[in-house]
């Protein structure tokens, strides 16, 4: 039972923070229509950016963070500003766009490795003192339980942005019809590059929190994209929510995998696990 | 334009392109018949240009802490030899490429440097996997490596160009096992991470336990991973007395020792040497409090350890990092450069050198290496951190 409660506290936590960029992926994906690898970059941006305000200036956790979320939407919104926007101008194909996306990622990411070196940083202060709670036997830390709650919290706050407001509306409108949506007068050009931002704001959180829980790098980027597209494809692609879903099973598959199998096979088993869903159920659990 | 003359054109093409290069291959082959000839003529002088001896090892990524300094310590070694007049008048001339850890790069950066730069001389690799890469290459052109760190038990006897003056792990896995058995630890849990290095070490101690009747639980993991929770509580579940941490990397020592400690397991440290020499009990104490260890001996009272350490702090004005190997690092320079001056610079004699080589007096203690190119004088001392501060304890 203990086993059993830790491995799902564990596939919740890391079920949370890919939950976490399957919803900023889902989100521009749905407006911008193409997948968007660079958003594994705004994930590390973030990261390095609390590293940078917090750990090497040695500011105020808070102010590092809100200044990691900060530069998250703002490299999202320049990269749609700079790179995408025009490319949609000239009608470039999901495949082009995506092409594009990976030479920004590239690109960004060697940029912080300029900056920052390719080396691995933990992003918890030295005197970061904490006790782990323990629940039905099993151990949880409270950065685990912030996670967690934050994964619901935003996704919460996304739900009734995109219900309640008069640009969330418009938001979903575009990732209906875009065409329609031009027709009704929404200024799509404008509305796609502020979803980047919000996504790139979801995603830098997601970046903060695995530089808090396990430490981040550079490269840690390609690691949480690939997750946070493989949680998408699993939930499914046809609405926002789902890849919370695919997250979760994504955790769980990968905890439990790597109990009963073996930690060196982890990618294996991920991975596998996309395949399968790819070749049986393309469409996702869910599809609308 | 019609086909037809399309055709032809392509054609007289095609026959302008093979006679010229049969006229350049031709040519080619008429100057290296000349170049033998002149060297027949020449080779009665003594070579007068510098020896160049090569260093790949990880200046780039997580292991750069290593390879970095590294780099630094030969720099200075060889401004040494050269400043007192070089091997017989000739300069020694240091060459660095990226190994970056891994056995792939290694390759590519030995090939570069046999075949372009033509250094025949190695204080190389530093990290096991980079070793294990060159070897093939390095006793495929009969060129002599050296390596100051790479410690991993399978490289003992693999070529008879290659050499270290740093001990094979199977001896500190031989002092871990003995430590374990002095504290009746008959339960211990292993945790390598997939390198060269550090699996062969957690293997090498799972086995040597294995041997005293322990019952060892083992699980490894590759260096990308940064979430171990669930490895290390399937390791908790067995409920182990001692978990040896088995690491090339502090990145991956930090992270698993601080999941250790969010999981409030209270269990016995045991670190690679990587991680005993490494900041990581100077700046995170708390994570390793208690832990034991072995690192390659380092005697602090010699004389030539403590010139070799002023210097060093004269020319960059920090203390040397990771003692350990900075120690066989400024020998290994040394050594090869002795080798050379006595026995010419010849690869074949170089080896045989090193081989006959009675107690070389150097910074890491009398040096001499066994036919099989492992270091066979000095060895590891069992270690606990107490407080932040490393001590060597008895056995």
């Amino acid at each position: 039972m203990t086993i059993f409660t830790q491995l799902l506290i564990n596939s919740i936590t890391v079920g949370a923070v890919y939950g976490l960029v399957a919803l900023g992926f889902n989100l521009t994906l749905r407006s911008a229509r193409f997948f968007n690898l660079a958003h594994g970059t705004y994930c590390v941006i973030g990261g390095y950016g609390v590293y940078w305000i917090s750990i090497l200036l040695g500011l105020p956790i808070w102010l590092g963070v809100l200044f990691g979320i900060a530069a998250g939407a703002i490299i999202a919104y320049l990269s749609d500003i700079l790179i995408f926007k025009p490319m949609r101008k000239q009608n470039a194909t999901p495949m082009t766009l995506l092409v594009a996306s990976i030479g920004l990622f590239t690109a960004l990411q060697a940029i912080i490795a300029i900056f920052f070196s390719s080396q691995f940083q933990s992003l918890r202060p030295h005197n970061w003192n904490y006790d782990s709670y323990t629940i039905l036997g099993a151990t949880i830390t409270p950065i685990q339980i912030l996670i967690v709650l934050t994964t619901l919290i935003t996704a919460a706050g996304l739900y009734a942005f995109l219900t309640y407001t008069t640009f969330g509306k418009a938001i979903k409108a575009i990732s209906d019809d875009i065409d329609v949506a031009r027709i009704v007068g929404i200024n799509a050009d404008k509305t796609i590059s502020i979803v980047f931002a919000i996504g790139g704001a979801i995603a830098a959180v997601a970046g903060i929190f695995t530089g808090f829980d396990t430490g981040i790098m550079p490269i840690s980027g390609l690691m949480l994209v690939l997750a946070g597209i493989t949680s998408a494809l699993i939930g499914g692609l046809g609405n926002y929510w789902s890849g919370l879903i695919g997250a979760l099973i994504f955790g769980i598959v990968e905890n439990f995998g790597v109990w009963f199998i073996g930690s060196e096979w982890r990618p294996t088993i991920v991975f596998s696990l996309l395949i399968v869903f790819l070749v049986f159920r393309p469409q996702g659990l869910f599809t609308q | 334009m019609d086909t037809m003359t399309k055709a032809l054109l392509g054609l007289i093409a095609l026959v302008l392109v093979l006679w010229g290069g049969y006229t350049l291959l031709d040519e080619r082959v008429e100057e290296d018949d000349d170049h033998e000839e002149t060297e027949e003529v020449v080779v009665e002088a003594p070579p007068t240009g510098p020896i160049k001896i090569g260093f790949v090892g990880p200046l780039t990524g997580d292991a750069a802490a290593y390879g970095v300094p590294g780099q630094k310590i030969f720099d200075l070694a060889a401004e040494e030899i050269n400043a007192a007049g070089g091997i017989n008048g000739r300069m020694i001339e240091m060459v660095y490429e990226d190994g970056k850890c891994t056995g792939k790069d290694a390759a590519n950066a030995m090939q570069k440097l046999v075949n372009v730069d033509g250094v025949r001389y190695f204080v190389s690799g530093f990290c096991s996997g980079e070793s294990l890469a060159m070897v093939p290459i390095a006793t495929q052109n009969k060129v002599v490596m050296l390596s100051p760190a790479s410690s991993s038990p399978e490289l003992t006897g693999i070529s008879p160009y290659f050499f270290r003056n740093y001990p094979s792990d199977a001896d500190q896995s031989r002092v871990l096992a003995e430590l374990s058995a002095k504290n009746e630890w008959t339960n211990v849990a292993v945790i390598s991470e997939k390198t060269d290095y550090a699996q062969a070490l957690g293997d090498a101690y799972a086995t040597a336990m294995e041997k005293q009747g322990a019952t060892v639980t083992a699980d490894s993991f590759t260096t990308d991973s940064r979430d171990l929770r669930t490895p290390l509580t399937k390791l908790k579940v067995a409920e182990p007395q001692a978990i040896f941490v088995s690491t090339q990397t502090d990145a991956s020592a930090e992270t698993i020792l601080t999941q250790i400690k969010d999981m409030a397991w209270d269990v016995q440290l045991i670190l690679a040497e990587t991680t005993m020499g490494s900041t990581l009990p100077s700046e995170k104490p708390e994570l390793v409090e208690g832990a034991v260890g072995a690192q390659f001996h380092v005697d602090e009272d010699s004389e030539a350890l403590q010139a070799f350490v002023t210097s060093y702090k004269e020319k960059y004005e920090e203390d040397v990092p990771f003692l350990a190997y900075g120690q066989t690092e400024y020998d290994a320079v040394y050594i090869l450069a002795q080798a050379i001056r006595e026995a010419g610079d010849d690869t074949d004699a170089v080896a045989q050198y090193l081989r006959d080589l009675e107690n070389y007096d150097g910074v890491s203690g009398p040096t001499a290496f066994a036919e099989t190119g492992d270091r066979s004088v000095g060895g590891f001392t069992p270690q606990m951190i107490t407080n932040g501060v490393i001590e060597n304890i008895e056995l």
